[in-house]
């Protein structure tokens, strides 16, 4: 495998960083498609172990988080079939989800992902702060939760977005102008 | 894809929309999507579903899920594990691999070389690729030259006419049964490949530095021939008389099917590898105190190491070992000692190790068989830091400073 000129395989460090990004949240992923916690997490691995043998050139990280998660439904969907095909009885409910439902999933998985990679480098106090707001807590509310005064509570949350905004970047906005307009044709 | 890209950006969107972090073009594009997908912005801005997530990525513990992964991609070039055998020995796996090379870039790359260099490699000593040629040893050991302009058929003793084209050599059915069994023997020699079909109508592909032992005609109730070397069998139906294949160490017993056999005196291993079908390993070899007998799938290849006679069973992509056949050599996680101990066989050449421990670096590769030395070296700096100094037939190889 490659991504953008590095070559990746299993020992190196840039391949265990991408593991440990994104492992997680392919085994929820796996767990919405086929509700089995255990075998999500066995699927996850096989994509994993395939992604690194597979004479794949990915453009950029983004190339790859979105092969992973299209080999994840894949992997995901052919385990649906063979469940299927063994005990046809016992599973005939068992219902291929829909490309929509495959896509809602993603978006959502994403969403939250990104949210949890965000608020994690924030420090531990900004963090409460952050993740209460998210909880609709409101600044008087989140004070009072974490007994401190409502203009700390203020200056805290300016600080988090602040480095949340240097985040998630200005490449964000480039991107999406060029590709938005694909998105809603 | 690209549905699946458009999530992906539309996640950030979000997060960016949570963050209070939109610009106004982000924030017409949000509304657009809001409005669009009403059902999809309620499941994602659910404060339940949110900490479900979070629940479920709290309970996988990443730490040793990366511990099980190592180890399943540290065993993935190992198959199960027969209860025949007390003692595996992890080959492939135990070794590591600094860089692996996809073969079709090793392959690929090759084009646009050959025209940047091509004036350079003309100015050097070519060393020439290996030959289609064979020497053949009759009955009555009388010796016959096979090569490209070899075009004859000979009459051996028994009366089996023997056809020899530019390419291979066949044997002629001969419906009289004959009275003793008669012996040809084919020696292929450093730098030469030949093919053959025997008159049962089994295909033999023949490595270089190689001997195969066969009967002219096969009579009685098993096909048997001897092979020392390395050759490709693609062996004729027939489950009446099973075919045999004897190497020094063990026998190949065989229901109709293609594999492969490498088993050289001078390597300190011998495989089995086999393509399609079914065959069985025989051995004197004791495994426990039971006589080796093992029973081999498609990709599967059965593993000596001749010097500790320790044996294993390996899943492998069994194409890799037979694509010498077709005009290629293909490694596949191999010790640079091997590759070039393979080479040595095609090419005429003498190499070196500038360090030892470079002999078992681990490369993976195609590169074609027919091209002067030099291409396929220029081929392998291309594609990694080896570097070579060449003087006439010698090869001094070492890493690039």
């Amino acid at each position: 495998m490659k991504v953008g000129e590095r070559i990746i395989s299993g020992n190196n460090n840039y391949f265990k960083e991408i593991f440990d990004k994104y492992y997680p949240v392919m085994c929820v992923f796996a767990n919405k498609l086929i509700n089995d916690n255990e075998i999500a997490k066995d699927l996850v691995q096989d994509v994993f172990i395939k992604i690194l043998n597979v004479d794949i050139e990915f453009e950029n990280e983004k190339a790859l988080q979105a092969y992973l998660y299209v080999s994840t439904k894949n992997t995901c969907f052919t385990h649906l079939k063979k469940t299927k095909s063994i005990s046809t009885v016992e599973s005939a409910q068992v219902i291929i989800p829909s490309e929509k439902t495959v896509l809602n999933e993603i978006l959502q998985q994403e969403t939250y992902r990104l949210l949890e990679e965000a608020i994690k480098e924030l420090g531990e106090q900004s963090q409460k702060i952050i993740k209460l707001t998210l909880s609709g807590y409101t600044n008087k509310e989140a004070a009072k939760e974490l007994n401190i005064s409502i203009n700390t509570v203020k200056t805290l949350k300016l600080r988090a977005y602040r480095i949340l905004r240097e985040k998630l970047g200005n490449q964000f906005i480039t991107i999406l102008l060029t590709q938005f307009f694909d998105f809603f044709n | 894809m690209k549905k699946v890209q458009k999530q992906i950006e539309t996640a950030r969107l979000v997060v960016k929309y949570l963050l209070n972090n939109l610009t106004e073009q982000e924030e017409k594009e949000y509304e657009h999507w809001r409005k669009e997908d009403e059902d999809l912005y309620s499941k994602v801005f659910s404060l339940k579903n949110y900490n479900k997530y979070k629940k479920e990525i709290d309970k996988i513990n990443i730490t040793k899920e990366w511990k099980k992964f190592e180890k399943r991609l540290n065993e993935k070039n190992t198959a199960k594990v027969v209860n025949i055998f007390p003692k595996i020995i992890r080959y492939a796996a135990s070794i590591l691999i600094p860089i692996l090379i996809a073969g079709s870039v090793f392959f690929f790359g090759y084009k646009g070389l050959f025209k940047e260099r091509g004036q350079q490699v003309i100015a050097e000593t070519t060393i020439e690729p290996g030959i289609k040629k064979a020497e053949l040893i009759l009955s009555n050991g009388n010796q016959v030259i096979l090569d490209e302009t070899t075009r004859d058929s000979i009459v051996e003793a028994d009366g089996t006419t023997i056809f020899s084209d530019s390419l291979q050599l066949k044997y002629g059915i001969d419906t009289e049964k004959q009275l003793a069994v008669l012996y040809n023997e084919l020696h292929v020699k450093r730098g030469w490949e030949w093919q053959l079909t025997l008159d049962d109508g089994t295909k033999v592909w023949v490595n270089s530095m190689s001997k195969l032992k066969y009967p002219v005609q096969f009579s009685g109730n098993t096909r048997e021939v001897e092979l020392e070397g390395e050759a490709y069998f693609e062996v004729a139906h027939n489950p009446d008389k099973p075919f045999m294949v004897k190497t020094p160490s063990y026998d190949i017993e065989v229901l109709g099917t293609s594999f492969n056999i490498s088993h050289y005196e001078n390597d300190e291993f011998s495989h089995t590898t086999l393509v399609e079908g079914k065959i069985k390993i025989n051995s004197s070899i004791l495994i426990g105190d039971k006589e080796l007998s093992l029973e081999l799938e498609p990709d599967q290849q059965f593993y000596l190491d001749k010097t500790k006679m320790d044996t294993n069973l390996l899943k492998v992509n069994a194409s890799v070992y037979s694509e010498w056949k077709d005009g290629y050599f293909v490694f596949e996680d191999e010790t640079l000692d091997n590759i070039f101990r393979k080479m040595a066989r095609w090419y005429e050449i003498e190499y070196f190790f500038k360090d030892n421990k470079l002999r078992n670096e681990i490369y993976s590769g195609k590169l074609p068989r027919f091209k002067d030395f030099k291409t396929i070296l220029d081929m392998i700096e291309e594609v990694s830091d080896i570097r070579f100094d060449v003087d006439k037939n010698t090869i001094l190889i070492y890493k690039k400073p």
